[in-house]
């Protein structure tokens, strides 16, 4: 099968982002109106896949761009760029919900066992065919990881695996990303 | 000297936000004294962020949704600042060690005196110049144009919600004065004792007379004049956030009326622009 991978965003979007970012950090709002405008639907579609709740969800992409704007001023080019600084402070955004669920759910029913967490499924697994370029267990520790907040050892009972395999799988997984970064431009930017 | 899976399992902790607080400043101390590193946890973010969004199907959200949403998030950014520019600092490397080890030294020290924080008793008081200052303190202009573009002509209500939220919501009910009719949100930030109100298609009134927005306050029979309505709405639309001293919570309407310009009036007249519930 031939794997194609989306263009990433272009120099103009990149540094269009970066301009926004740095009229934020001055205190326009207007470039936080055009940056929501921008990225709203990827940041959704993001969060909707760590959130199931779709009130929740709401909450947690507005908190992230309450957050973006908070944070401006203090975004560092050099460490991150926007689309990855962005994505990273919506998934922390939707998973602090989730861990405060997960206390809830822990403190409400502590009679009983934790429920098994539900594998990723055959949808799931469609929808990332692009990413065959790693192997399923890379791609599943990255996943546990990033959408469910699962730590090494969560994901080595997940995957039954050692907590040494699981390392390997995202040490691999993250390096082949990084090599393939450096073959393509990937990257959605907005939708 | 760390293997590369190690710096990966720190990359990862980092990103994900698994660290502690003095692990995290540590790593940043890291990130600013090795360019390398630093240029290894931005390929990495930059790269496995793509990689996931990528497996995220996108979400429609309806316009309604996305005007509704991007006025709360105007609404909470309104009334807070963004943090401040970051300079590089030329602190010394060891300073920021130094700095996780008081850190982590501070949390222990609160976590063995372990004492239960005493309630809250009181609100945020309101700023005591608010009284003196002009109702309306920031406006944010926008041509109708370029809201249209972004979807947010859809909403045809005026809301009024309480604490930021959108759990409770009163429906404004527009009355048609202009070509297009006048909408828009109304919020109040209860911490900030501010009101914040975002209007679409606001109608130009005739010379001589200007819009004033009145608010009823919680156990008040009476509307209070917050003032007239900045100029910059006429004839199109635009964001403000407004201070009334009497106002400590959420007021239980909202209306914007035509008046003669001059004193302020003592009395809304019938003219209603907008109202609710």
């Amino acid at each position: 099968m031939e794997v194609t991978r989306e263009a990433g965003p272009s120099p103009e979007e990149l540094a269009l982002d970066r301009e926004l970012v740095r009229r934020m950090a001055g205190g326009d709002a207007q470039a936080l109106r055009e940056f929501y405008q921008r990225h709203v639907n990827g940041v959704a579609g993001l969060i909707s896949c760590i959130l199931r709740d779709r009130e929740e969800a709401r909450d947690a992409v507005q908190e992230a761009f309450i957050k973006v704007w908070r944070s401006a001023g203090v975004y560092r080019p050099e460490r991150a760029e926007v689309m990855g600084w962005l994505i990273f402070i919506a998934r922390n955004s939707a998973i602090d919900r989730l861990r405060k669920q997960r206390r809830e759910l822990a403190r409400r029913s502590e009679l009983f066992p934790a429920e098994d967490m539900a594998a990723p499924t055959d949808t799931a697994e469609e929808v990332n065919l692009r990413l065959d370029e790693l192997s399923v267990s890379q791609r599943q520790a990255l996943k546990l990881a990033f959408f469910e907040d699962c730590s090494q050892a969560e994901i080595a009972t997940r995957m039954q695996v050692p907590v040494t395999t699981v390392k390997n799988h995202l040490h691999r997984g993250l390096a082949r990303l990084r090599q393939l970064k450096g073959a393509h431009a990937i990257g959605r930017g907005s939708r | 000297m760390q293997s590369e899976e190690e710096v990966d399992s720190a990359t990862i902790a980092y990103l994900l936000d698994q660290m502690t607080p003095a692990e995290r400043l540590h790593w940043e101390a890291r990130l600013e004294g090795e360019p390398a590193l630093a240029e290894h946890q931005r390929i990495t973010s930059e790269a496995w962020a793509a990689e996931m969004l990528r497996t995220a199907p996108p979400q429609e959200l309806t316009h309604s949704e996305l005007g509704r949403m991007r006025m709360m998030v105007l609404a909470t950014a309104l009334s807070s600042e963004p943090a401040a520019v970051h300079t590089r600092t030329n602190l010394w490397p060891w300073v920021w060690p130094a700095a996780a080890v008081l850190l982590a030294g501070l949390n222990l020290a609160q976590w063995v005196k372990h004492r239960p924080a005493p309630p809250i008793e009181s609100v945020a008081p309101i700023p005591t110049a608010a009284s003196e200052r002009p109702p309306f303190q920031r406006v944010i202009y926008a041509e109708p144009a370029a809201l249209r573009k972004e979807g947010v002509n859809a909403a045809a209500t005026l809301t009024l919600t309480e604490t930021i939220t959108l759990r409770e919501t009163i429906t404004l009910q527009p009355t048609a004065l202009g070509t297009e009719p006048a909408s828009g949100h109304a919020w109040f930030d209860t911490s900030r004792h501010q009101g914040l109100l975002e209007l679409h298609h606001v109608p130009a009134p005739p010379a001589g007379s200007v819009l004033v927005l009145w608010v009823k306050p919680r156990n008040a029979s009476i509307f209070l004049a917050v003032g007239p309505i900045p100029t910059q709405f006429y004839g199109s639309s635009g964001t403000a956030t407004y201070g009334e001293p009497s106002l400590r919570q959420a007021p239980t309407q909202v209306m914007i009326t035509l008046e003669h310009a001059g004193p302020a009036p003592a009395a809304p007249s019938p003219a209603v622009i907008l109202r609710g519930p």
